[in-house]
């Protein structure tokens, strides 16, 4: 008979409750950190400062509300508390520019969805990478949630803590700048031919 | 629909969260109106090229394991005292732990399509020795490596080498399985504060790549010369070595060469 150890040491049912619960979000917040640090390193450091917040305040966390908007915000809060202080903002954007500037290229491209698949299509995973990096952090957070996260408007209200109507609003004006910002990429990258912006 | 209703409801159409009267209402408005057929396709352009270009990524195998190390209880550590001899501070496991495995994904990434990283042999390798520093991995058994060999051998159908090393002075054995494949490892404590873990699984198992698996680079060189030795971070090194019909993986931080030397002496069941 082989002397055999106690093959079961008590796991401590807080940490089990908490891997439980928080484990099966972590790729949609490392995603979301990703996108809003730029960089995979932060990205990193980020969701583990999210994750060792959540564990000390687990027993904060009210079971039976959402669980993930409750992570996000840990997330967004941390983000906002380190993160972005040490990285300069980029630029106040004047949307009212923004507008008029998609105004005059709407006014003078007829784009159907083939063309415009084809000018952005072409642009380096990079460039579209900046390209939401750029945006105004309400709108690029609205963007990450919805159009590379797949929320629902009804949940990325909820993380934000605003009713849907302004996430509406903000996508709204988001994809407009985003796209801004792509037809600037594939201007620069000569993917749109000269005549349709002279 | 008139061009102020199409500005409510574009972006809802973009997502596909019209009703399917609606949607059509506002396509039928994009007929007739060019400003609303290019906002429509220019916010649709935005969202589908965010969308394919920016995919999802996972977490890195290293980012995953710091971080459930990092919340595990302390207490696990206990039984490490009893089989080595002396207590791990917990803080030093988790910052070291976080040191070491930053970069363990960038270097061992499976470039094999369809294999997870949680399948990947040296990342499981590495994060079990971790554990095994952290006392989440408890051993079943404490003994000499003739009890600890007869004990996996039991289980498992591959030959398990338990060899004996010069110098060590305990051997614990462990038995797992990863999704249906069972595995077999072996812990030596070596002198006063060295430790080797050696992960063991079929190697046709291994080499399939169907259920775990190794990087190209790493079962490349295996088939090659049965050997894959690699420096990794905070002075770690592995071996993945081929001993008869089975993957030895080991793990450890004690100086390369004598830990080469250890595993190359003859193995006790030969």
């Amino acid at each position: 008979m082989f002397p055999i150890f106690s093959a079961v040491i008590p796991q401590d049912p807080r940490h089990a409750e908490f891997e439980q619960q928080t484990l099966p979000h972590m790729e949609v917040l490392y995603n979301y950190a990703l996108r809003m640090t730029g960089n995979k390193e932060d990205a990193s450091d980020l969701l583990q400062e999210t994750f060792l917040k959540a564990y000390r305040f687990w027993n904060k966390f009210e079971q039976g509300t959402n669980l993930r908007a409750w992570l996000f915000r840990i997330m967004k809060n941390t983000y906002i508390n380190v993160y972005r202080k040490e990285v300069k903002e980029p630029d106040k954007v004047d949307y009212e520019e923004i507008e008029g500037f998609y105004n005059l290229v709407r006014d003078r491209n007829s784009d159907d969805n083939d063309l415009q698949k084809k000018m952005f299509g072409q642009l380096l995973d990079d460039d579209v990478s900046a390209a939401l990096e750029s945006l105004p952090e309400e709108f690029r957070t609205v963007v990450i949630l919805c159009d590379i996260e797949g929320l629902a408007y009804e949940e990325i209200a909820e993380f934000l803590q605003i009713p849907v109507g302004t996430v509406r609003s903000r996508l709204h004006r988001g994809r407009k700048l985003l796209y801004v910002k792509l037809y600037d990429y594939a201007k620069q990258r000569g993917f749109i031919g000269k005549e349709a912006n002279d | 629909m008139n061009c102020n209703e199409f500005k409510e409801c574009v972006c809802e159409a973009v997502d596909k969260r019209l009703s399917e009267e609606r949607a059509d209402e506002l396509m039928k408005h994009t007929r007739v109106c060019p400003h609303c057929q290019f906002e429509y396709f220019s916010l649709l352009s935005a969202k589908n090229i965010i969308h394919e270009k920016l995919k999802q990524e996972r977490v890195p195998a290293d980012v995953y394991y710091a971080i459930v190390n990092a919340t595990l209880n302390r207490s696990h550590s206990s039984w490490f005292k009893k089989l080595f001899g002396f207590k791990l501070n917990p803080v030093i496991a988790v910052v070291a732990f976080a040191a070491v495995t930053v970069g363990l994904y960038s270097l061992f990434a499976p470039s094999n399509a369809g294999m997870s990283d949680d399948a990947n042999i040296i990342l499981q390798s590495v994060k079990n020795y971790q554990a095994v520093i952290g006392g989440s991995i408890k051993p079943q058994l404490i003994s000499t490596e003739e009890d600890v060999h007869s004990f996996l051998t039991k289980e498992v159908t591959f030959d398990v080498n338990v060899p004996k090393m010069k110098g060590c002075s305990s051997c614990a054995g462990v038995l797992s399985s990863f999704n249906g494949v069972k595995l077999a490892h072996v812990v030596y404590r070596v002198g006063d504060k060295d430790i080797i873990y050696i992960y063991q699984a079929s190697m046709n198992e291994a080499m399939d790549g169907h259920t775990i698996g190794l990087p190209d680079e790493a079962r490349e060189e295996l088939e090659k010369t049965d050997w894959y030795i690699r420096d990794l971070s905070d002075n770690m090194t592995i071996v993945l070595w081929r001993y008869k019909n089975t993957l030895c993986s080991a793990v450890s931080k004690m100086d390369k060469n004598e830990l080469i030397a250890l595993l190359t002496e003859k193995d006790i069941k030969e």
